[in-house]
């Protein structure tokens, strides 16, 4: 599995060039961190690696990619429901029987340290809980390519860090990790770091 | 997914809540109550306004040909589809009663058919005794088995009281006395209620004037008129029910309850983008959304149901089951137009959107 991009610009229409002539690859069991300053078009570099948006220019190729996962910076689910149902999910989809899928599902939560949340309903978790929920729903389906923007950017110190090693605990498993985050704790996490400081135009030079 | 899981999956969202189970019922039971309670209503209404008509002796043709109307013809009338009742009359000798003697009241010499015509119950020509307006009962306090004096002596058994009332028809026989006649006599007019009324009740009613042999009415012309034509010459159901803008309020619901499934699905819409993003198929969602809306469904339309039982009942002079009918039809409307939005909404969910609502909130 393999994400190239080559020389990819972006702008939104009317606006200045987000960041220009970016090119690198990312491989399969590679944990990459995306990292710059606010508004330096991390999240839209994600978006256009899950194919959720084309380029203004350039070339995106993914090859032997079959799914993406993305984990948002606001953790969202369902507030009413469990953190066992929202990681089961994936795996019910996957066409398993609801106890094989609710077995996976504690079998990951414990990964990610939520088994013993994992009745609980998804409004009651605290911020750190539900972005390592996010995560680990995320996991559950197995994608091809998982893309994290900003998990720790609303969390407070002791849940960032609890999210922090879960992302170390991810480079091991076989799929292409992109993280875009400006919290160098995230970053030490990653294999790679990709600085969009070295793709923008520098209008005052 | 398995199409159990499926299942498991709407169940647990209606148990926790999860599918805005209280705002869903309610928007349904309202939906599906507030058309089908106004149809069932107005249908209702039209049968009281009918019946109103015929209370106040709207559809009560009368011919008039003075000692020209053949009596047993006249009640015989009423074995006519369409005419309900029918009885000749005419004006007799005033009678005085020692209760009332300074007063003589006009005495009507009636068919067997006019008594029923008046009371609604049809009167063995063996019963005996004279018939007395509800207004002259009240005043003396004489009831049906009453025995009462004339100012001759006599005395006269009361066989019964008819109503008539002011609300706008012919008074003649509002203070008066109506003693049934045998057929020997002729009488000055028929009386034919017929209903629904129709141009053939008035051609019928001519059958009961005596024709010279030749086949033309001796003496006079017969005039016609109507009992009360205070309500209108005719009472055309059919015509006021065409006018009741029932495929408007259709529409009308038709949109709302789409609107409303759309709303519903809407607002849950990060959810299911969310579960299109988990690998759940678009089908799978519909389905479970199918089944969440049904399981709500069965109590509110239930609920609907039992309601509109009591409302197609209260004050309808007709059987039930027709006001009953036509506002089931809305709630099926209605539950037809929830679950084309049900199936159409997700449609338009977008995994990609996830990106975009994201980026809004």
């Amino acid at each position: 599995m393999q994400i190239n991009l080559t020389d990819v610009s972006h702008s939104f229409s009317g606006q200045p060039q987000l960041f220009t002539h970016v090119t690198f690859s990312i491989c399969s069991g590679e944990m990459v961190a995306i990292v710059g300053p606010s508004g330096s078009g991390k999240s839209t570099l994600l978006s256009i690696l899950a194919g959720w948006q084309k380029p203004s220019e350039g070339e995106v190729l993914r090859s032997g990619i079959e799914s993406i996962s993305w984990v948002f910076q606001n953790p969202h689910g369902v507030a009413q429901r469990s953190a066992l149902d929202h990681v089961s999910l994936p795996l019910l989809a996957r066409g398993l029987g609801r106890s094989e899928a609710d077995t996976e599902a504690r079998r990951i939560l414990e990964i990610f340290g939520l088994l013993e949340l994992s009745h609980r309903p998804f409004s009651s978790l605290s911020g750190g809980e539900a972005q390592r929920l996010m995560l680990s729903r995320a996991v559950a389906k197995k994608p091809s390519v998982l893309l994290v923007d900003e998990p720790t950017a609303q969390l407070d110190m002791a849940s960032a860090k609890t999210v922090n090693a879960v992302l170390s605990s991810l480079s091991g498993i076989d799929s292409i990790v992109v993280v875009a985050t400006h919290d160098f704790h995230t970053r030490d996490a990653c294999s790679r770091v990709i600085d969009l400081n070295d793709f923008i135009i520098d209008e005052s030079s | 997914m398995r199409k159990t899981v499926i299942a498991q999956e709407a169940f647990r969202n209606i148990s926790t809540g999860a599918s805005r189970t209280v705002y869903l019922f309610f928007v349904i039971s309202f939906i599906l109550f507030s058309g089908a309670g106004w149809s069932s209503r107005t249908v209702v209404d039209l049968s009281m306004d009918a019946e109103k008509f015929r209370q106040a002796g709207g559809s009560v043709t009368i011919v008039s040909a003075p000692a020209k109307i053949d009596g047993e013809q006249c009640d015989a009338l009423s074995k006519t589809s369409g005419i309900s009742s029918s009885g000749a009359i005419r004006q007799i000798e005033s009678i005085t009663f020692s209760a009332l003697p300074d007063r003589a009241l006009n005495q009507y010499a009636i068919t067997p058919g006019f008594a029923s015509l008046l009371s609604s119950t049809s009167l063995e020509t063996s019963v005996s005794g004279i018939w007395i307006s509800r207004d002259l009962s009240s005043d003396t306090g004489w009831l049906a088995g009453s025995k009462v004096s004339l100012s001759d002596g006599r005395t006269s058994d009361v066989a019964g009281v008819y109503d008539f009332p002011s609300d706008g028809r012919d008074q003649s026989l509002a203070y008066a006395v109506a003693s049934p006649y045998s057929y020997s006599d002729l009488f000055d007019e028929c009386w034919i209620d017929s209903w629904p009324i129709s141009p053939q009740s008035e051609q019928l009613s001519y059958l009961s004037v005596l024709a010279s042999p030749d086949g033309i009415f001796e003496m006079e012309v017969p005039t016609i008129r109507q009992l009360n034509s205070t309500l209108g010459v005719k009472f055309d159901g059919s015509e006021k029910f065409d006018k009741v803008p029932f495929v408007a309020v259709q529409i009308f619901l038709i949109a709302i309850s789409f609107s409303s499934a759309t709303i519903w699905i809407w607002t849950r819409r990060l959810e299911f983008s969310s579960a299109l993003h988990a690998g759940v198929r678009r089908a799978d969602i519909i389905l479970q959304l199918i089944i969440e809306f049904s399981v709500l469904m069965v109590p509110a339309g239930l609920v609907s149901a039992i309601i509109l039982y009591f409302f197609s009942h209260y004050s309808n002079p007709d059987p039930w089951i027709s006001s009953f009918c036509v506002g089931l039809k809305f709630i099926f409307i209605s539950a037809l137009a929830f679950l084309l939005s049900i199936i159409f909404t997700p449609l338009f969910l977008r995994e990609d959107n996830l990106f975009r609502y994201f980026k809004e909130r």
